[in-house]
């Protein structure tokens, strides 16, 4: 069966896109497909760099088979990806053979779902949703993001997504700027927050990063309370410094566990949700 | 496999441990194999334990017919 998002002319909408991007907040407006690069610096190919079933995330999503996209919209110095996030032609061309071919090949053992992951599969939404749409039998889709997008892309996955992933990285627009390299933070992430949550099963993910329990996590809490407190919050305790994270004095070194206990303690006094 | 697959391999097989010197030990990329020498490791581990025990409930429903790839917890219903 041909889902009603196929045929009303939004892969069409989609490739478009690529001629004058807005795919994400930068609003580079450049023409991708002429060779002009904006901030991710992605041209009108998506590259996988990695695909693998996964058995360690939320019991919601497992086995979910995840997707890789290299290139990413946001400058994280802590990024686990590293280059492969930052260097959007890593990678092999994501093309509908492959896709097909690998959707069955997950199917067969026993993924529940396919999830799309980065980098930010954000910037690359026009190669995904045509490939998607030659997909025979496309599983449910899980979309996992940093919700740096604009309300044009959470147009476009409206009815397409079944899961919305989103990681809610910092709680405050000094820290995603120093971190992350960008602009309007806050704002943007929560507008497309209670967008997510109207269109589809939502999931939040936040990545306790040490020293940040007043400055991100605290206001991630107090928002979540007050604007979605039915979301489900994946709190992860994993934080190792990785790629850059050297350069920044409070993410050289690993979350102390106390940390995570604290931050436990927080959401379950804020009546929200915890999952793992 | 196909052509197309191979074009990319896939890592499902492959996980990443790191154990720092205070003893606490880091996973990226749970493989199916290794949630299971995870439990036998650390039986105590409410987590573990809760992802096997999920991973399992999905395979038992694969395989009796009643739970078809990319329907359960993901449906929208």
């Amino acid at each position: 069966m041909t889902a009603d998002w196929m045929n009303s002319g939004r892969i069409e909408n989609a490739l478009a896109c690529y001629k004058n991007c807005a795919l994400c907040e930068h609003r580079c407006r450049v023409d991708r497909t002429i060779g002009d690069i904006g901030f991710c610096k992605a041209g009108n190919t998506a590259n996988v760099f990695r695909h693998r079933i996964e058995y360690g995330e939320e019991l919601e999503l497992i086995p979910s088979h995840l997707f890789y996209l290299s290139g990413c919209d946001l400058r994280c110095g802590f990024c686990i990806a590293g280059i492969n996030a930052f260097d959007p032609s890593r990678g092999s061309k994501l093309t509908s053979g492959f896709f097909n071919d690998a959707v069955r090949w997950g199917q067969d053992r026993g993924a529940r779902n396919i999830q799309w992951v980065g980098g930010e599969p954000t910037i690359h939404l026009p190669a995904i949703l045509d490939v998607m749409s030659r997909c025979p039998q496309l599983p449910p889709v899980v979309w996992k993001s940093d919700f740096y997008g604009t309300p044009e892309v959470f147009e476009l996955l409206s009815g397409v997504v079944d899961v919305y992933v989103a990681d809610f990285k910092f709680g405050n627009d000094s820290c995603a700027r120093r971190l992350a390299g960008i602009d309007n933070y806050l704002s943007i992430v929560t507008r497309n927050l209670t967008i997510a949550a109207s269109q589809s099963k939502l999931i939040v993910r936040h990545l306790l990063l040490p020293g940040h329990a007043e400055c991100c996590y605290r206001p991630i809490v107090h928002w979540l309370r007050h604007n979605l407190p039915s979301a489900p919050l994946s709190l992860r305790d994993s934080y190792l410094p990785s790629w850059r994270a050297s350069r920044f004095a409070d993410l050289a070194h690993p979350l102390d566990p106390r940390d995570g206990k604290e931050a436990l303690d927080l959401a379950n006094r804020m009546g929200l949700k915890v999952i793992q | 496999m196909t052509k197309g697959v191979n074009l990319i391999e896939d890592e499902t097989t492959m996980t990443e441990i790191t154990i720092q010197p205070d003893g606490r030990v880091y996973i990226f990329g749970t493989s199916r194999q290794v949630l299971d020498i995870l439990v036998d490791l650390d039986p105590r581990s409410e987590r573990l334990r809760r992802l096997l025990s999920e991973v399992k409930r999905y395979e038992s429903g694969r395989s009796n017919g009643t739970e078809t790839a990319g329907a359960a917890a993901t449906r929208r219903d």
